[in-house]
């Protein structure tokens, strides 16, 4: 495993600065909120569209519908880490090739994953995922 | 001569960037004699942009939907373009002031930025045909690199890939910059994207404040390791012999953009390189 940091570039030990991938917690409840983000039924845009006649209401729907945005920089290393799980399954990189803020990223998104799946459930018509109590599908509006 | 012509010189002696200014309702003509840059200038420019995206919450601007924030991209570019302008400057012609002056505290600071952007005016070509041509004074015919299959088709074990450039360079264009690079593998794809998701937060700021890092270094690392051979350049003159030749003279701008192209997001948006396109009915 490469123990260094990401990459010389960075001011690394200047306490100004972080690397999103050193923050796990919060990487891990992005990673979450992202895989949630997924699974939010179509009715949302719908209702936003329908919403958009009348900018007042648009606004507070937006208020209760949107996520909450994610910082630029989380996104970027989430978006990347989400892409390098894929790349990892077809291809095997040499355990030297993945750096340290890389491995415990990919960790990080294994735990957001298996929160996610334990909060949720698919249903057995459209397959889409919804959260636990719920006992009809958000996106087919059939009994789950 | 004629072919030479239309090769860009790798080693100049010195760059003249002619500029036109108006001032008030005169029109002048002025010429900065600049040191070629080197790697090293070029890296320094790049840290020297500081490259920052702010995060601002619409609210603050007025706006009523508090959830949706707004980008505030900001660029250092004038500070930069002034500590490059000083390492490289060597002369001004076309100004007039007294002998004994400090010429380069007396060069107004958009002259800088104009003469430094002058040396940054190289982009992907937009003119697709061109890669399908060859200059018709050449009698090698075009490998396979150089020119697309003749059906038309996506190369799928495409042995080189060609990425053209165009450039302006001391106010003369340059529409056919050929750069040949082996495919890169997948390692390589990896190590670019981490280059582009890397950022560091900037701890305890108000509205979350990301900053980008300079990335020219390890786009010209990428592109010493893939270059193969490159066209539209000479060498002293002489067209470059090896690839060890490009990795020491070509201009480290012209590796970056280079690069972006052949990853495909020279243009920085995130436009995608693969999309489905729309049915014809």
């Amino acid at each position: 495993m490469n123990l260094t940091a990401p990459d010389s570039r960075f001011p690394i030990h200047d306490s100004r600065y972080f690397h999103p991938g050193r923050d796990l917690p919060r990487l891990e409840q992005f990673a979450y909120e992202m895989l949630c983000a997924t699974s939010r039924p179509p009715g949302a845009n719908n209702r936003l569209r329908t919403a958009a006649l009348e900018p007042a209401r648009l606004a507070r729907v937006a208020d209760t519908t949107a996520a909450p945005p994610i910082p630029l920089g989380y996104e970027l290393w989430l978006d990347y880490l989400f892409e390098l799980e894929g790349m990892h399954r077809h291809i095997a990189f040499s355990p030297r090739a993945l750096t340290a803020v890389e491995l415990a990223g990919l960790e990080a998104l294994n735990r957001a994953r298996a929160r996610f799946l334990r909060e949720h459930t698919f249903c057995p018509h459209c397959e889409a995922a919804n959260r636990r109590p719920a006992r009809t599908c958000a996106h087919c509006h059939k009994e789950l | 001569m004629a072919e030479n012509s239309l090769q860009l010189e790798l080693a100049p002696e010195e760059l003249i960037v002619p500029l036109k200014v108006s001032f008030g309702n005169a029109v002048y003509r002025v010429r900065h004699r600049l040191r070629p840059p080197a790697a090293e200038d070029w890296y320094a420019y790049d840290a020297a942009l500081a490259l920052a995206v702010e995060e601002v919450p619409l609210r603050e601007n007025g706006d009523a939907s508090p959830r949706e924030p707004g980008y505030k991209l900001e660029v250092q570019s004038t500070e930069a373009a002034a500590l490059l302008w000083e390492r490289l400057a060597r002369g001004i012609e076309g100004y007039s002031f007294a002998a004994d002056a400090a010429w380069r505290e007396l060069v107004p600071l958009a002259h800088k930025e104009a003469a430094v952007r002058a040396l940054t005016l190289v982009a992907p070509s937009n003119h697709e045909p061109e890669i399908q041509k060859i200059a018709p004074s050449s009698a090698a015919p075009l490998s396979r690199a150089e020119s697309r299959d003749a059906s038309g088709g996506f190369p799928l074990e495409a042995e080189q890939i060609p990425v053209v450039l165009e450039a302006v360079v001391a106010g003369r264009a340059y529409p056919r910059l050929l750069h040949i690079f082996r495919p890169p593998s997948a390692d390589d794809e990896r190590l670019y994207r981490r280059l582009l998701a890397e950022t560091l937060l900037v701890r305890g700021s108000r509205s979350a404040r990301t900053l980008i890092p300079s990335r020219l270094r390890a786009l010209c690392r990428f592109y010493d390791r893939l270059i193969v051979a490159a066209k539209g350049y000479c060498v002293h003159g002489q067209p470059p012999a090896s690839s060890l030749q490009l990795q020491e003279h070509m201009d480290a701008w012209h590796k970056r953009v280079a690069v972006q192209t052949l990853f495909g997001d020279a243009t920085e948006t995130p436009e995608r390189s693969v999309a489905p396109e729309e049915v014809m009915r």
